[in-house]
């Protein structure tokens, strides 16, 4: 044992929860000739006079560590901690002994109950001999924040977190911010035109000063942590000059490239230089380098010719920029699953066989049939089906439920019947209608003659004459049935989006096992990630309609503002350390951190720390076979010791 | 090329002419087939469910024949070809089984390791052989021949080497032959199996399937397993529907320049066509 | 005389150790020759730590931590729970029974399990008795 340390040890009596069952006095008594241990007793340490009967001994006795045998360390460590910084000792140089909810109340016999005890304190006082001053660390906080996705949630966040006077920078991979939203004709179940709720927030977004619009943008790296990321985002070159362009549209009409349209779904076409759709944010072009002319064949070049305002410029190149932001927010948004792959429901195979946004496309008024629903042969259909869980509740394919289709096709069922008086089927597993209104609208198709079928189709067949039959089994009639349909709408599972392994990786974000971003608590913490400063929103953690879209980009947005405000965030000290000489590079460490705290560092051949992502967890420590890693205030010696004072 | 074969009842009886084809043709093109030696019943799709050990043992008795020999087992029944994975893979996933079954087996000097893959002809034709070699042995080309594949429901499912609802082996075959092909939506339906389970049932399902091949205006249906070939075939005179139904070994075999008198009954329908 | 059965149990700071709290804020017995150490996460347990711990005395170690899923730090104890396992096989080697080392999933609000883990794992090794590494105890 060290000389210099004077150690207090101060037993609660904890009234008689601890005292009645440990003999205190005869433990003290025994230990009372121990150097360099002084060993106190008082009824309640937690209360006011306690804690200042342990300052005052300290001061008195100049007491260099504490260990207080007492209660859960659960319940009063925070306390003793601010005891003893309050009297000059580092808070990390105390140990708490667990002496009542881990002995006297568990222990029947009063002497085992006392030898216990005593192996216990004795434990700590080992422990405590060990343990090193520790600081908590303060970082400042960059009050920007970065939004990865221009949809309805990116969006909802910007306007919020602008709102509160905070600096965001909304960056989308899209030449216009929207997302899907905007492809949408009629949002369920009040059937008011998304367009209509949409673009007035586009157009604050546009508007708010504080917010910096990146278009056609990607986020490439990410480096950093909580209050200090730092981010590479690649400003793709759209080719046109946003100071210059006033949106007339000019260039738009003389171009003589036509290609599929991606905004429609792939039924109408666009040209190579093009926006995206007509309420576009920001209302410029942009010049689609893979297929425009110039590009291509250094043909062409009229758009240029004709532009009254010079806005069209070529030698425009992708710039990169890097940003430090305190916080993060992915709201990147879903995918949709491709039916080609269920060969048997002839997606593409039979021309009129659709899937649910290409039918939102069509219902649109901007859409390429302004709103009718015909067939490809421009006929109004007679007959329609729709499609429940294609790839949802699949083992094949998606095992999940995709939370919106249900709603969707009744709202397809609703609008199809209004518009062409068409005969409907819905062929369903189950249908889960949990949105308010949900059973009501139900009701209220199921009044206008649309058919439910329950069971999910086997195949669809196409006919010589251009007739779709659909073979089912009717669960609840107990046939098998088969029914010729025009037109066959099909409601793809939700699935992830695009980018979203990619963007997990650069940000360091694990994915749950149906491939969306992993919530830190499914309950408590829907929006936070095990990345402390990242948060994410929307469908990109799983499907979910825009009501639950809009609650969840909020509730980031209130993180990310309560995390602003702080102006500093402590980090803990309870950390990893790395020591370099000692590692090896092996790279065990690496592949167990779950915050990715550690990584390869290619050019020493080690690995790399950075303790401000690091939680404290230890799994890292007990794994390096070089001792090159330890944790703060739980390392080897300190906990060996621990062991060694217990038995 | 060298496999092991296993003809299975059907070809050794009634479908005769199903193997005389596929032995001349396989000759032709190269292909060694030695007879598995001593090989029993497959017991097929009704004798598991009346004594699911004995039909164990049967079917690996079978395999572990055919293990000692070495090669991949080649088939041209569906059935057959389905009884023998199916027990393959439950074996491979069931060691203690295996260990049991082999017990029995090993009276008889046989044990089975699970190492034998299972295959139809078809498969080895189109994936093994292949285009070239093929296109380079055919006489006459069937040119003009419009034909439905038909590939059962067995085929594909739930083993197979292809696609479960899409399966392009048939046609791909019947392609480099010169046939013309036309998209047969019935490709991979059931044609109602043994007519034991129930009549009614079945004849509907032939029914469908005779109906779509009408309505395609195809000069014959095409199959791969004698079952759906005696389906299709025996009961058009009771549902009135009348179209030639041949073994896609007799085209094979026919345009690698076989008489047709050598190649089984069942492509004597197609005579006037071919001429 | 009969020798005593020393345990040592390390217990997560999230879930086993608040579990192991519950049972005694419910008053629930267990016998005294298990003695308990804080961790932060089941997975800091390292096999350096079991193996001092018989080597001064213990008769048996068990690590518990959050039931898969629960882990606060994502997936530490899974890593625990197959290094135990790792470790219980080396045990064997060095004449210590693989019986006397075990892993336990055990939740914040298990109080009652934790009593009955501790009382089945400390009768199981007062059957085996003494760890034979005992009377090499160095202190």
């Amino acid at each position: 044992m060290k000389t210099k340390e004077r150690i207090g040890v101060f037993i609660c009596h904890c009234g008689t929860n601890i005292a009645g069952k440990i003999d205190i006095k005869n433990l003290i008594q025994k230990n009372s000739g121990k150097e360099n241990l002084f060993f106190f007793d008082y009824p309640y340490f937690c209360s006011q006079l306690g804690q200042a009967f342990i300052k005052e001994k300290i001061n008195q006795l100049n007491l260099t560590r504490i260990v207080v045998a007492a209660c859960s360390p659960s319940l009063h460590e925070k306390t003793f901690q601010k005891v003893a910084q309050e009297a000059g000792i580092n808070p990390y140089l105390i140990s708490c002994a667990n002496i009542r909810e881990q002995c006297s109340w568990v222990t029947l016999d009063k002497e085992k109950a006392t030898e216990k005890a005593e192996k216990i304190i004795f434990s700590h006082i080992n422990r405590v001999m060990y343990q090193q001053p520790l600081f908590v660390k303060e970082v400042e906080i960059v009050p920007r924040v970065l939004i990865i996705g221009g949809g309805i949630a990116g969006i909802e966040a910007a306007l919020k977190i602008a709102n509160a006077g905070k600096e965001v920078y909304l960056v989308e991979k899209e030449p216009s911010i929207g997302g899907h939203m905007a492809k949408l004709d009629k949002t369920f179940p009040t059937l008011d035109c998304a367009s209509c709720i949409l673009t007035p927030k586009m157009a604050q977004v546009r508007e708010n000063k504080n917010i910096k619009l990146l278009t056609y943008s990607e986020v490439e790296e990410v480096s950093g942590f909580v209050g200090n990321f730092n981010v590479k985002i690649r400003k793709k070159a759209r080719s046109v000059n946003l100071l210059k362009c006033t949106g007339c549209g000019s260039c738009i009409e003389k171009c003589p490239v036509k290609v599929d349209s991606e905004f429609d779904m792939g039924l109408s076409k666009r040209k190579a230089i093009y926006i995206p759709f007509p309420q576009a944010v920001p209302n410029a072009p942009v010049i689609d380098r893979e297929n425009c002319l110039w590009f291509t064949k250094n043909k062409c070049g009229v758009c240029k010719k004709i532009c009254p305002f010079s806005a069209i410029d070529y030698d425009m190149e992708d710039e990169i920029t890097l940003e430090k932001f305190g916080a993060i927010i992915v709201a990147i948004g879903f995918s949709l699953f491709n039916p080609e792959l269920i060969y048997q429901y002839g997606y593409k195979r039979f021309p009129n066989v659709f899937t649910s946004l290409e039918i939102e496309r069509l219902l649109s008024s901007t859409g390429p049939t302004l709103g009718e629903i015909i067939l490809r042969n421009g006929e109004i259909p007679k007959e329609v089906a729709i499609i429940h869980c294609v790839g949802s509740r699949d083992e094949n394919y998606k095992s999940y439920c995709s939370a919106i289709c249900c709603l969707y096709s009744l709202k397809f069922s609703y609008l199809i019947k209004e518009r062409t008086k068409a005969k409907i089927y819905n062929f369903y597993i189950d249908l889960r209608l949990t949105r308010k209104g949900g059973e009501d609208f139900y009701n209220r198709v199921l009044e206008e003659g649309v058919e439910f079928i329950r069971g999910k189709p086997a195949k669809i067949e196409m006919q010589k004459n251009g007739k779709l039959v659909i073979e089912c089994e009717d669960t609840l009639l107990g046939k098998i049935r088969k029914i010729p349909v025009d037109m066959v709408i099909l409601s793809p599972a939700i699935c992830p989006g695009k980018d979203t392994l990619s963007l997990a990786k650069i940000l360091g974000l694990s994915l749950s096992s149906d491939g969306f971003f992993q919530e830190r608590h499914p309950k408590l913490a829907p929006v936070s990630t095990m990345v402390e400063g990242i948060y994410i929103a929307g469908c990109c953690q799983g499907p979910k309609d825009i009501p639950e879209t809009v609650a969840q980009a909020g509730l980031a947005a209130a993180e990310v503002i309560s995390l602003i405000d702080k102006k500093k965030i402590e980090i803990s000290p309870i950390v990893a350390e790395l020591k370099e000489d000692y590692c090896s590079g092996c790279g065990v460490c690496i592949e167990l951190c779950p915050y990715n705290a550690l990584e390869y560092d290619s050019q020493k051949n080690k690995a790399k720390l950075t303790p401000e992502k690091c939680f404290g967890c230890g799994v890292c420590v007990s794994a390096c076979f070089g001792g090159a890693l330890s944790l703060k205030n739980y390392r080897e010696e300190e906990i060996l010791a621990q062991i060694e004072g217990i038995l | 090329m060298k496999y092991t074969y296993y003809p299975g009842c059907s070809l050794k009886s009634t479908e005769i002419g199903y193997e005389n084809s596929l032995r001349a043709s396989s000759e032709i093109l190269g292909i060694e087939l030695k007879e598995l030696p001593e090989w029993n019943c497959c017991g097929a799709t009704i004798f598991p469910k009346l004594n699911y050990k004995s039909y164990l043992l049967l079917s690996t008795r079978n395999l572990a024949l055919a293990e000692s020999y070495g090669e991949d087992l080649v088939t041209a029944c569906n059935g057959c070809l389905t009884a023998l994975n199916k027990v393959n893979f439950y074996l491979q996933n069931n060691r203690d089984i295996l260990e049991k079954i082999n017990g029995v087996l090993g009276k008889s000097g046989l044990n089975y390791q699970g190492k034998i893959k299972i295959r139809h002809f078809l498969e080895v034709l189109v994936k093994d052989i292949g285009k070239k070699i093929i296109g380079e042995k055919i006489k006459k080309g069937i040119h003009g021949i419009k034909v439905a594949s038909y590939y059962g429901c067995q085929y594909s499912r739930p083993f197979g080497p292809e696609h479960p609802e899409n399966p392009q082996y048939l046609e791909n075959l019947l392609e480099i032959l010169g046939a013309e092909i036309v998209d047969f939506s019935h490709k991979t339906n059931c044609c109602g199996g043994i007519l034991t389970i129930s009549e009614e049932s079945c004849l509907k399902l032939i029914k469908d399937i005779l109906e779509e091949a009408e309505n395609s205006k195809v000069d014959c249906i095409v199959t791969i397993c004698p079952l759906c070939e005696i389906n299709l075939q025996l009961y058009q005179k009771r549902i009135k529907i009348f179209i030639p139904v041949v073994y896609f070994t007799q085209l094979l075999g026919y345009s690698l320049g076989i008489e047709i008198s050598k190649l089984g009954k069942e492509i004597f329908s197609l005579k006037k066509l071919l001429k | 005389m009969k020798e005593n059965i020393n345990i040592l149990g390390f217990l997560c700071e999230w879930c086993a150790y608040q579990g192991a709290d519950l049972a005694g804020t419910s008053r629930l017995n267990y016998p005294a020759e298990i003695k308990l150490i804080k961790v932060p996460c089941s997975g800091r347990v390292s096999g350096h730590m079991i193996l001092k711990a018989f080597q001064k005395g213990a008769d048996a170690v068990f690590v518990a931590g959050c039931h898969p899923g629960d882990c606060h730090f994502k997936s530490g104890n899974i890593i625990a729970q197959k290094r135990i396992k790792v470790i219980k096989s080396i045990l064997d080697t060095i004449g210590i029974e693989p019986l006397r080392l075990d892993f336990f999933f055990i939740s914040a609000s298990e109080g009652l399990k934790f009593k009955k883990v501790a009382e089945e794992f400390y009768a199981k090794i007062e059957k085996l008795g003494p760890s034979k590494l005992k009377k090499w105890k160095i202190r």
